[in-house]
């Protein structure tokens, strides 16, 4: 695998340089002209020409997307001020007609939204509107107004999907950047919470946050990001986070991810807290997080909300999971075809005694299942909730049981197929699991054809991809390999909070040892002299 | 800039498991043959020279880094001695890393063959394995280094399963009596100890990733001293378990002792799993190997990283297998080829010793 050789950031050139300029004319009726040619045949644009002032009038217009901007705010904040309270001010106002006086007239006393920013470029103000802003000109001004009036549709903030706890925050991302960023900030009230944005997709303008901490995110990772990020600006479309990772990713064709989703507002504040970066993609309910180490794929938040012992219990429930997930039908085909004599006596005769009539060989026996689970799974999620269920059930039980009395496969298999399905259901990350099911199908086939070596052999060839693999220049397999000992209480067990209170290596350049004492000293310090509490909800 | 957070130097700790892996090197299935056969209890004391040899060539190693830490040792061989005989001493540091590779590596696959895979081909078995060790020595000492942990890990874990597993059998009264029976077979069993102190020489490579300019004998000697009583308990609780004259008829002890383990009166018959595990140990020092020669002649022809050069070297490895047909030509091999491996090894560390003095005497000049 090619090792990517990290970069500082190029410098860019300035931003105005890059876009095309197109200045405002200044001319009411031309401006509008090129705006209207520019979004021909395109029936959501809504332009809405008026006159600002009674004495001295003087035309303005507006324009926006319909659907994307909000009819209130558009009402109460931009034309109502404009058209009724404009006759007072323009009373007040001295010499009015002064093109300065009055586009400063307009944006001191006229508009009272929460965003104004003057523009001279229609450029800019059209890219402005596709984000569901007010584009306002005024009739012998060479600049206009951007007022933020965004109102497009969005869902409200609900419970996790795909992360569901038992204990701790029930809340989640949405597809909308700013209520995303404003979760994580709910939960960082602190100025150091950086939050750097981008325009990706040259198409869908898919405004991107870079958000760390500045101080405790390694420095050497931000700039890695924004270079990484910047390399991609000239693409078509970013339509969801899942292409920034693609794009952005260190190894592209590992099966293994090197970007950690979530959709838990907690869980970005304590990685960002560890030092790692997030990176926020509108349009998307799932938050990047950078960079990932393999141990924390079986991380929950809920291992740090529950005791210490239930959560390190948990843990190893997890790590368990994952063993039996990727290798429990690769062990039976070996051990089955292989290596029998392993087994007692009494279940080998039991083994062979249900396998008797079944006409194919345990690696296609497990291959069969393996697939036939994986095509119930597959199509329970496309079905609808109550129906996609009841066909996950009905469909395991009926093909179960139908291929069992059929003597196409063993009934153990069915148990097989089972433990592992469960086992891959605990791992808590969608994205890992990917990994775990298609590893499988490998295994089993070496497994078939060498027995024991053979997985062995399959595990030694992942083991090596994952020593190989990076994730933003820091090796998957930490803290495991190469070891940290300090860092494997985070992973060994879920030790007590006030034990993990050194930032993890992310942290490495600006990595700052929190002062320690002894064991009681420590256990009665005062919450807030405990660290930073960087490892809680990881 | 360097890659985040990324090191091209390998830890302290990497080192100790590198030399403790090593050491324990290939040859881990085939010493036991080796010493105990026509020696009993008395081949524990042929492990003494190999610890010596080891200590010897591990301060060589630590004399020629702290004076040379410029230059990996190939490369310097011909500039730190006159030049053909530079080349020959490179040509012998490969020759000497790969002997102890593909023994090791055959008598894995002849373990594998007779113990848990007899219908499969030995040529598959041998293949695979060359093969997967291959490609982990082409992504570098980085990963090795790392690997080197899961290798402590299992060496450990074994020893604990065996013990455990073995324990109730054990009789010291199988160790006596403790005497010397036959000088001859000694003298063959401390030079086939040889075998495993080869794959020392690794260090020569290893070290200057630990370019730290500071000496680093202490971990590495500890290392050496653990692997040394690592061997020393798992070939005296084979003598305890089967006695001197059942471990001496025994080909590969070692699995018989795996035999015995079981886990209650679930799973019997557990040497697959034993087999199995002892492979990650092959792999990490067959993999330290085949890089060290890769990278040996890489640095003896002074050319970059190269695929073709790599795989090709690594080919020439097989020529011998062809001669390598079964367990007992593996055995005639080692009792042939351990002289002449002792004697070469020991002109390489003397080469060694005598290029870094005159190099550093010419340094001052």
């Amino acid at each position: 695998m090619k090792k990517l050789k990290l970069q500082r950031p190029q410098p860019l050139e300035d931003d105005a340089a890059q876009k095309p300029q197109m200045p405002l004319s200044g001319i009411l009726t031309q401006d509008m002209e090129w705006l209207k040619q520019r979004y021909a045949r395109c029936s959501d644009l809504i332009d809405r020409q008026f006159i600002i002032g009674g004495a001295e009038p003087r035309a303005a217009a507006i324009f926006f997307f319909d659907g994307m901007t909000s009819s209130k705010v558009v009402h109460d904040n931009i034309l109502q001020p404009l058209l009724l309270d404009a006759e007072i001010a323009w009373q007040d106002a001295v010499d009015a007609q002064n093109q300065e006086k009055f586009f400063s007239l307009v944006k001191q006393h006229l508009l009272p939204a929460g965003e104004i920013t003057p523009v001279d470029d229609l450029i800019q103000g059209c890219d402005a509107m596709m984000n569901g802003d007010v584009f306002l000109l005024l009739d012998g001004c060479r600049q206009g107004f951007v007022v933020d009036a965004k109102g497009f549709p969005q869902r409200s903030v609900n419970a996790p999907q795909n992360e569901t706890v038992l204990r701790g925050p029930q809340e989640a991302f949405t597809e909308a950047l700013r209520v995303n960023t404003a979760l994580i900030r709910r939960r960082l009230r602190t100025d150091r919470l950086k939050l750097e944005e981008k325009t990706l997709g040259q198409l869908t303008k898919t405004q991107v946050a870079v958000v760390y901490l500045d101080g405790v995110a390694n420095d050497n990772i931000i700039a890695e990001v924004k270079r990484r990020l910047d390399n991609i600006q000239d693409v078509d479309s970013i339509l969801d986070a899942s292409c920034v990772e693609q794009y952005i990713e260190d190894a592209p064709f590992s099966v293994f991810p090197q970007i950690q989703y979530t959709e838990r507002p907690d869980k970005v504040a304590a990685s960002l807290l560890e030092g790692r970066v997030a990176l926020v993609v509108d349009g998307s309910p799932e938050v990047l997080l950078l960079p990932l180490l393999f141990v924390q794929l079986l991380q929950s938040p809920e291992d740090y909300y529950n005791r210490i012992l239930a959560g390190t219990f948990m843990r190893w429930v997890r790590y368990l999971g994952l063993a039996i997930a990727t290798t429990f039908p690769s062990l039976y085909v070996a051990i089955t075809s292989f290596h029998p004599e392993m087994l007692p006596l009494s279940l080998l005769i039991s083994i062979s005694s249900a396998r008797e009539g079944v006409p194919f060989p345990a690696f296609v026996e497990a291959l069969i299942m393996e697939l036939s689970f994986e095509l119930l799974r597959e199509a329970s999620i496309r079905l609808p909730g109550a129906i996609g269920n009841t066909i996950g059930i009905v469909g395991a039980l009926v093909i179960g049981d139908a291929a069992v009395s059929a003597h196409l496969v063993a009934p153990q298999m069915v148990i097989v197929v089972a433990i592992t399905a469960i086992g891959s259901f605990t791992v808590p990350s969608v994205e890992a699991s990917y990994p775990i099911r298609l590893l499988r199908f490998p295994l089993m086939l070496l497994a078939a054809a060498f027995g024991l070596y053979g997985v062995m052999l399959g595990w030694l060839a992942i083991w090596m991809h994952l020593l190989h693999l990076r994730s933003f220049g820091f090796p998957y397999l930490e803290p495991l390999a190469p070891l940290k000992p300090n860092e494997l209480r985070d992973v060994l067990i879920r030790a007590p909070r006030w034990q993990m209170m050194m930032r993890p290596q992310f942290r490495e350049p600006n990595r700052n040892r929190q002062p320690v004492g002894s064991f009681w000293n420590r256990r009665i310090q005062p919450l807030a002299k405990r660290g930073d509490d960087s490892r809680g909800q990881q | 800039m360097t890659a985040v957070g990324s090191s091209k130097l390998i830890a302290k700790w990497e080192l100790f498991q590198v030399v403790l892996l090593m050491h324990q090197s290939c040859a881990f299935w085939l010493l036991p043959c080796f010493l105990l056969q026509g020696n009993g209890t008395a081949g524990l004391l042929a492990l003494l020279p190999g610890l010596l040899a080891g200590v010897v060539l591990l301060f060589v190693c630590a004399f020629w880094s702290l004076r040379c830490p410029e230059q990996p040792l190939a490369q310097l061989l011909p500039v730190m001695l006159w030049k053909p005989l530079g080349w020959l001493a490179g040509v012998l540091l490969l020759v000497l890393c790969a002997v102890p590779a593909m023994i090791g590596l055959y008598g894995l696959t002849e373990m594998l063959h007779a113990q848990i895979l007899p219908e499969t081909p030995r040529l598959l078995l041998f293949g695979t394995f060359f093969v997967l060790a291959g490609w982990f020595s082409w992504n570098g000492l980085e990963d090795m280094a790392r690997f080197a942990v899961f290798g402590v890990v299992v060496l450990l874990l074994l020893l604990l399963l065996l013990l455990a597993g073995s324990w109730q059998l054990f009789s010291w009264e199988n160790l006596l009596p403790l005497r010397v029976q036959a000088p001859q077979a000694m003298q063959m069993a401390m030079l086939q100890n040889g075998f495993a102190v080869g794959g020392l020489l690794v260090i020569f490579l290893v070290y200057p990733a630990r370019n730290t300019g500071k000496p680093l004998v202490w971990p590495m000697l500890l290392a050496l001293v653990a692997s040394f009583v690592y061997l020393l308990v798992w070939l005296a609780l084979i003598l305890g378990v089967f006695g001197q004259h059942g471990a001496a008829a025994m080909v590969w002890p070692t699995v018989e002792l795996a035999r015995m383990v079981q886990v209650g009166p679930f799973l019997e018959r557990t040497e697959a799993i034993f087999a199995v595990l002892w492979m990650l140990v092959a792999f990490e020092s067959s993999g330290l190997l085949f890089w060290c020669i890769s990278e040996s002649t890489h640095q003896l022809l002074q050319r970059q990283k190269n695929s073709w050069l790599h795989w090709g070297v690594l080919l020439f490895l097989l020529v011998p297998c062809f001669y390598l047909t079964d367990m007992e030509r593996l055995l005639v091999l080692g009792q042939r080829v351990a002289p002449w491996y002792c004697g070469a090894l020991t002109v390489l560390l003397i080469l060694i010793v005598v290029g870094t003095w005159r190099y550093c005497r010419r340094k001052e000049a």
